[in-house]
C-alpha cells in the first residue's frame, strides 16, 4: 500500500488536472457560442447569394461559366481537410483523418489523382505520416476562421476547377449536428449540384429584370463569391464542431478526474486509519513492555 | 412608402433599416433609388454609397459588391463597407502610400498585380476622400 504522503501528492496532482480541464471546458463553451453567433451572422450573406445565383441561372439555358462545367470523368480531385490546431478534443481529428485516408485509398484504387488543402495543424501532420504533403496548409486559426483565409482557399480551387486541373473539389470536415454529436462528413463543393444549374428552377414569374452590366457578368462575379461563402460556412461549422468536441471531452475528463479523486481519498483514509491503528498498537505494546 | 435597405457582408449584416433614398456606385455609373424603382440587379464599383432617411444622411465607403433593387427593397451584398466615422484615416493613408510605391515599379509587375494595386489605391483614395469630406462634420 502506498504511503500517505504519496497518495496526498497524487490527489493534489489530479486536483490541478481538474482545474485545467474545467477551465478548458468553459473556454470551449464560450468559443462555441461565439462560433454559433458567427454562423448566424454569416447566414444572411450566404442565403442571399445562393438565392441570387439560383434566380439568375434559372434564366439561363446554357452553361456560360467555367465554374458550372460538369466533368465527365474525374481525373484529379482536391480535398479540403478541416481539422483543429490543437488536440484534447476527443475523436474530432481522428474521425475526419480516417475519412481522408479512405479517400486516398479509393483514389489510388481508381487511379485518380488527389491533392489536399489542409486547414489545421492536426490534419497536416496526420497526412505527413502517410507521406502526403498538402498543396497548401492554413494552420494556426482553426478555432476562428477568417475570411481572408477563405479567399485564399477559394482562389486555388476556383482557378484549379475552371482551368481543368481539378475535376472535383470536396470538403472533409466535422458537420455540427448538436453540441454532443459531430458527424465526420465528405461534401462535394464542385462541380455544383443541381441547385445553381440552368433549368433547376421554374422561371420566376414573368417580371422583367434589368441587369447591369449583363446577366453573364453578374453571374461570373457571383459564382466565385458563392463558393467562398460556402467554404466560409463549412469552416465555421468545423470550428463550432471543434469547440463542441472539446467541450464534451473536457467535461468527461473533469468527471473522470473527480471520480479518481474520490477513489484516492478513500484509499488515503484507509491508509491513514491503518497508520493510526499501527501507532496505537505500538504505544500499547510499549506500555505493556514497561510494566 | 419607404425603402428597406439591407447591407450584408460575408461576416455579418451591417445595416437593416428603412430609408427614403439610396445613391449607389453602379457598374455603369452612379444611380439613385427611390421607392417604387423597377426591378434591377447590378454590380457595384468601389465607390461612395449614400442613403437618406428623414434629415439624416449617411455615407459609406464600398468595396466590390452587388445590389438587388425592387419596389420596396434595396439589398446590397458587399465585401466590405465602412461608415464615414469608422474609417481609419492613418491606415487608409498608409495603404495609399504603399500602393503608390508599388506602382512605381510598373515595369516589373504583371497585369493582374497591376489591377490588384490599382484597386487597393482606389479603395484608399475613396476612404480618404469620404473621411475628409464628412467625418469632421457634426451629424
Amino acid at each position: 500500500m502506498p504511503t500517505l504522503a504519496v497518495i496526498r501528492k497524487r490527489i493534489k496532482t489530479v486536483g490541478s488536472t481538474v482545474k485545467i480541464t474545467k477551465a478548458m471546458k468553459m473556454i470551449a463553451a464560450v468559443k462555441l457560442r461565439k462560433m454559433q453567433q458567427q454562423a448566424v451572422n454569416a447566414r444572411a450573406y450566404s442565403r442571399k447569394i445562393e438565392e441570387m445565383v439560383q434566380e439568375i441561372t434559372a434564366r439561363l439555358d446554357t452553361i456560360v461559366h467555367p465554374l458550372m462545367r460538369r466533368p465527365e470523368e474525374i481525373k484529379k480531385g482536391v480535398v479540403i481537410l478541416a481539422t483543429s490546431d490543437r488536440g484534447l478534443c476527443g475523436g474530432f481529428n481522428s474521425n475526419v483523418v480516417r475519412l481522408a485516408v479512405q479517400a486516398i485509398a479509393d483514389a489510388r484504387k481508381e487511379g485518380r489523382g488527389l491533392e489536399f488543402i489542409t486547414v489545421g495543424r492536426k490534419g497536416r501532420d496526420s497526412l505527413r505520416r502517410f507521406g502526403i504533403t498538402p498543396k497548401i496548409d492554413l494552420s494556426g486559426s482553426s478555432g476562428s476562421p477568417d475570411y481572408s483565409e477563405v479567399v485564399e482557399i477559394a482562389n486555388i480551387v476556383i482557378d484549379g476547377f475552371s482551368n481543368g486541373m481539378y475535376d472535383e473539389v470536396s470538403f472533409i470536415y466535422n458537420r455540427f449536428v448538436s453540441v454532443l454529436t459531430q458527424k465526420p462528413t465528405v461534401e462535394t463543393v464542385l462541380p455544383l449540384n443541381r441547385v445553381g444549374m440552368p433549368g433547376a428552377e421554374e422561371e420566376t414569374a414573368g417580371v422583367k429584370v434589368i441587369y447591369e452590366p449583363s446577366i453573364g457578368e453578374i453571374l461570373s462575379s457571383l459564382l466565385p463569391r458563392m463558393i467562398e461563402s460556402r467554404i466560409y460556412h463549412t469552416l465555421i461549422e468545423s470550428a463550432a464542431s471543434e469547440h463542441a468536441a472539446r467541450m464534451t471531452s473536457m467535461d468527461s475528463a473533469t468527471n473522470n478526474a473527480k471520480d479518481m479523486i474520490d477513489h484516492l481519498t478513500l484509499v488515503m483514509n484507509r491508509a491513514r486509519q491503518s497508520a493510526i491503528t499501527k501507532e496505537l498498537m505500538d504505544i500499547v505494546n510499549g506500555a505493556e513492555a514497561m510494566r | 412608402m419607404s425603402l428597406r435597405l439591407t447591407i450584408i457582408t460575408p461576416e455579418k449584416v451591417i445595416l437593416d433599416r428603412d430609408v427614403d433614398e439610396v445613391i449607389a456606385p453602379g457598374w455603369l455609373g452612379e444611380f439613385g433609388v427611390l421607392p417604387g424603382h423597377a426591378r434591377f440587379i447590378t454590380l457595384l464599383r468601389i465607390g461612395e454609397f449614400i442613403y437618406k432617411a428623414g434629415a439624416e444622411e449617411k455615407h459609406l465607403a464600398l468595396n466590390w459588391g452587388f445590389a438587388e433593387i425592387n419596389q420596396t427593397k434595396v439589398t446590397v451584398l458587399v465585401e466590405t463597407a465602412e461608415f464615414d466615422q469608422d474609417i481609419d484615416y492613418k491606415r487608409a493613408l498608409a495603404a495609399k502610400q504603399r500602393a503608390e510605391e508599388e506602382l512605381k515599379k510598373i515595369n516589373t509587375i504583371t497585369d493582374a498585380q497591376y489591377e490588384a494595386i490599382e484597386a487597393a489605391l482606389k479603395r484608399a483614395l475613396l476612404r480618404l476622400e469620404i473621411y475628409q469630406r464628412y467625418s469632421k462634420r457634426p451629424q
